[in-house]
């Protein structure tokens, strides 16, 4: 994962046009600054130039054609030109909207990839999704074709089903032209990043594999697009509940979040956040693992349980709506009297909770 | 249909039955669980304490995967290299394509020697080929000298664990099998330390009488035809330098390149498996020194199933593996069904790829089952000292079962993926289908929990609830709330 820092120089760079840009409020042109940069990400080719586009007082960020910066790429900004201001730089000749950690408070144009699961089963996680990237001022867009990542069908092994899936979802989110993707999912986000590229050259779809990797590179899971992306910690959110936090698997193991939701509950405000003991141990969901092999999926549920329950939390909650649809349905089995809230829920959440909301959904 | 590259391998890696029914009857063994669950959870924080120590320690593990890579892409010529070393030292090599080979040659090799009782270092190849019951069917003794392998054999058990072969057992039943299964033992308690003298006067009586000791080996060095023995309790020393004929069986991948590498494996190895900084007793030895130790050396490479393993690009990583077991002690399906449950004498994440890659995935052989026995949560991956990506292989040996079976009748399994990936191909279909799982409400109670579905989701209700499908789908409220422009 590339540095989070954004190069000083680019953001004073950002700030001065902003400025000059504010003096100019009344004119309708937008203006464009021509950044050198240099993408810190070896798996990128380096970035010739990135352009800052100063709109309405608002800086967005345009990138050269072949620049594929991601977050937290550093920027390196030593020179800054100010070209014509009625038209884009003569040297790009197409120019894609890109992401950067923003410290620019751009409005970014976000695709949110709602996962099967959650669609059909646990709405109010993508819900929550919408509502809270949108109380922050981004654009969202719901590619309304879509339908699963093919995460189930890769796993169970059967990759020549889950192919066609890749391509849907490639294409699909690519005529969505959005700056990111974001799921409330750390293991579709997971299947997206670290097993599409290797099914689609494997399964007969190396032609896409460029696409396939760099749709991937812009797709994140929510706690990720939060803090890397968008730059966020505090979301704004009340919460007054005894909350634990389970880091799913592949949030932690395959994305590497590390930290960062529990970063975001912390600034919930009225939440209490509680330990979880053993937290690093899988649930015993691991998707159709959960029927194939039950018996051994109730064993690791069943102390995975027992250390929610032991942690004193009234709340159970995480990143995945599969792992927390598991570890719910035993906790709501046993009559614990804990229930299980999707991440993304507690963040959108800004109001007290009204009796209704106190019954498990 | 693939081609097996080689003969497959045999002897004991496979069990009788899948996975899923043998973990089923494991985990009501109330004792493996206390034993396996305390031992493991102690390991792993040891390990992780011991690995911390270390400011290099991902750049070792890179330099230990980038060795092993770089001996699986040379191996035939780094095994010649060996080979030239050690019978330049006055050792003797002989090759074995699969168990049953190497057994004959160990036999042929004790019998000519005129001796019917051998020592035994702990070895895992033997246990693979199943030599000492081989041995035994010839009326030739092999006595484990290691502590836990001797109880496991005491106890004509299985091994459960590839480090701490007998840690389903308990100190109550240690002494209950010594008592009744160790000649010169009358009374004994259960206190660990008169235990273990036991065992010490049991197996000191039998290094200084034994002719013929079989060993395995950690590693082979091909620049210098030396062989490398690793232990902690000195049993392997006594019996690498006290008899006369000293048998190696090495697996093929346990090659290294150069005697400088071993300073990486070295690091590695201790700190993963026994949390210790250094390893205790290591032995290194090349050939034969005329008046001094064994005058008579034989080392026998075991193939039984590598060459296949090494043929699949993605799979050979597992042969990698320096049998460390870290993997072991951090797997939650390993802890709770213990090591029997997999059938193989390699159990846990590395078993679950390198027992059904050695044996191949036939049709209804229970070692098509292992792939399936991980969660895929990564755990193995983080502890393994030579980065051996095994959540990648076991979904690459779970696609190439799939791939097997393709051209048979499809399974329930096959018509459900089937069937949910035409649905998943059409977004109309999804939504019918949404359609339809919404259908399902009605069975839900006023407390909209399902607590009861027809096989197969009846796997899924016997231990947990599930809630109702919600009244509007998300696709449903999106067109509701944001309109049904399309993108």
């Amino acid at each position: 994962m590339a540095s989070r820092s954004c190069d000083p120089a680019v953001t004073s760079l950002a700030a001065m046009a902003s400025r000059r840009s504010q003096s100019r409020r009344t004119s309708p042109v937008c203006h464009w600054y021509v950044l050198t940069t240099r993408a810190v990400h070896t798996r990128r080719r380096p970035a010739p130039s990135v352009v800052l586009r100063i709109q309405h007082g608002r800086p967005l960020l345009h990138s050269h054609s072949r620049c594929y910066l991601a977050a937290g790429d550093i920027v390196f900004a030593p020179r800054l030109v100010e070209e014509n201001p009625s038209s884009p730089p003569r040297e790009l000749d197409r120019i894609e909207r890109r992401i950067v950690a923003t410290t620019f408070g751009a409005q970014l144009r976000i695709a949110l990839m709602a996962t099967c699961l959650a669609d059909a089963m646990f709405p109010q996680a993508a819900i929550a999704t919408v509502q809270l990237l949108e109380r922050l001022g981004h654009e969202v867009v719901f590619p309304t074709e879509q339908t699963c990542c093919g995460q189930m069908h890769i796993n169970t092994g059967y990759l020549a089903e889950a192919a066609p899936l890749i391509r849907r979802h490639v294409e699909l989110f690519e005529r969505a032209d959005a700056d990111v993707v974001v799921a409330p999912s750390g293991s579709c986000v997971g299947s997206v990043r670290h097993q599409h590229g290797w099914v689609a050259r494997r399964s007969g779809l190396g032609h896409l594999a460029q696409r396939v990797d760099a749709l991937a590179a812009r797709t994140f899971e929510l706690s990720e697009l939060l803090i890397d992306v968008l730059g966020v910690h505090d979301v704004g959110a009340y919460y007054p509940h005894h909350v634990v936090y389970h880091p799913t698997c592949h949030s932690m193991r395959m994305l590497c979040v590390g930290d960062k939701p529990l970063q975001l509950l912390r600034h919930v405000r009225g939440l209490t956040l509680l330990d979880l003991p053993d937290a690093d141990t899988c649930c015993g969901f691991g998707g159709t693992f959960a029927i194939k092999n039950a018996d051994t999926s109730t064993a690791m549920l069943a102390d995975k349980m027992a250390c929610v329950i032991e942690s004193g939390a009234q709340i159970c909650t995480a990143g995945d709506s599969s792992c927390l649809m598991h570890i719910g349905g035993g906790l709501s089995r046993i009559r614990s009297g804990v229930r299980t809230v999707h991440l993304a829920e507690i963040l959108a959440s800004i109001q007290p909770s009204r009796p209704k909301e106190v019954h498990a959904r | 249909m693939r081609t097996f590259l080689g003969t497959p391998g045999e002897g004991n890696l496979r069990g009788e039955v899948p996975f899923p029914i043998a973990a089923r009857r494991e985990l009501r063994n109330t004792q493996m669980r206390r034993n396996v669950g305390h031992a493991t959870r102690t390991i792993r924080a040891k390990r992780l304490a011991a690995v911390a120590e270390c400011p290099d320690w991902e750049q070792l593990r890179a330099a230990g995967s980038a060795l092993k890579a770089d001996t699986m892409a040379r191996l035939p010529e780094l095994l010649d290299e060996l080979e030239r070393n050690v019978v330049a030292r006055g050792g003797c090599v002989h090759w074995a394509r699969d168990a049953t080979e190497a057994n004959e040659i160990i036999t042929g090799i004790v019998r000519a020697c005129g001796t019917d009782e051998i020592v035994k270092v702990k070895s895992m190849a033997t246990q693979e080929m199943g030599l000492n019951e081989h041995l035994e069917a010839q009326g030739i003794a092999a006595v484990e000298t290691d502590l836990a392998e001797l109880i496991v054999q005491l106890g004509r058990d299985k091994p459960s664990h590839i480090l701490v072969p007998a840690i389903h057992r308990n100190r109550a039943e240690i002494r209950e099998i010594f008592r009744q299964n160790m000649p010169g033992v009358d009374d004994l308690t259960d206190d660990p330390q008169v235990l273990a003298m036991a065992a010490r006067e049991y197996l000191r009586r039998k290094f200084l009488s034994a002719k013929v000791a079989v060993s395995g080996a950690n590693f082979g060095v091909a620049e210098t035809g030396s062989l490398v023995v690793v232990e902690s309790e000195g049993n392997g020393r006594m019996c690498l330098t006290l008899p006369q004929t000293l048998i190696t069986v090495m697996g093929i991948e346990k090659v290294v390149p150069r005697f400088t590498d071993l300073e990486v494996f070295m690091q590695l190895l201790p700190r993963s498996s026994t949390a210790e900084r250094m390893n205790p007793y290591t032995s290194m030895w090349t050939g034969v020194y005329p008046g001094d130790g064994p005058q008579e050396f034989h080392l026998v490479l075991l193939d039984n199933g590598r060459s296949a393993v090494l043929a699949d690009p993605v799979g050979r990583a597992a042969l990698h593996c320096i049998r460390c077991s870290a993997c072991l002690n951090v797997c939650p399906v390993y802890e709770r069904t213990g090591g029997h449950a997999y059938g193989s004498v390699y159990p846990g994440p590395i078993g679950a790829i390198l027992s059904p890659q050695l044996t191949g995935q036939g049709h209804g052989d229970p070692n098509a089952s292992l792939p399936y026995a991980s969660t895929l949560c990564g755990a193995c991956f983080d502890a393994c000292p030579v980065k051996i990506d095994i959540p990648r292989i076991l979904v690459h040996l779970r696609a190439d079962h799939i791939d097997a079976e393709r051209d048979r009748l499809p399974s329930g399994q096959d018509l459900a993926m089937k069937a949910a990936a035409w649905a998943m191909r059409s977004p109309r279909r999804f939504a019918l289908a949404e359609k339809a799982l919404a259908a399902t409400r009605v069975v839900a109670g006023p407390d909209e929990r399902i607590t009861m579905l027809p096989w197969p989701g009846s796997r899924w209700t016997a231990s947990r609830d599930v809630t109702a499908p919600p009244p509007e789908t998300f696709r449903q409220w999106w067109e509701r709330t944001h309109g049904t422009e399309r993108l």
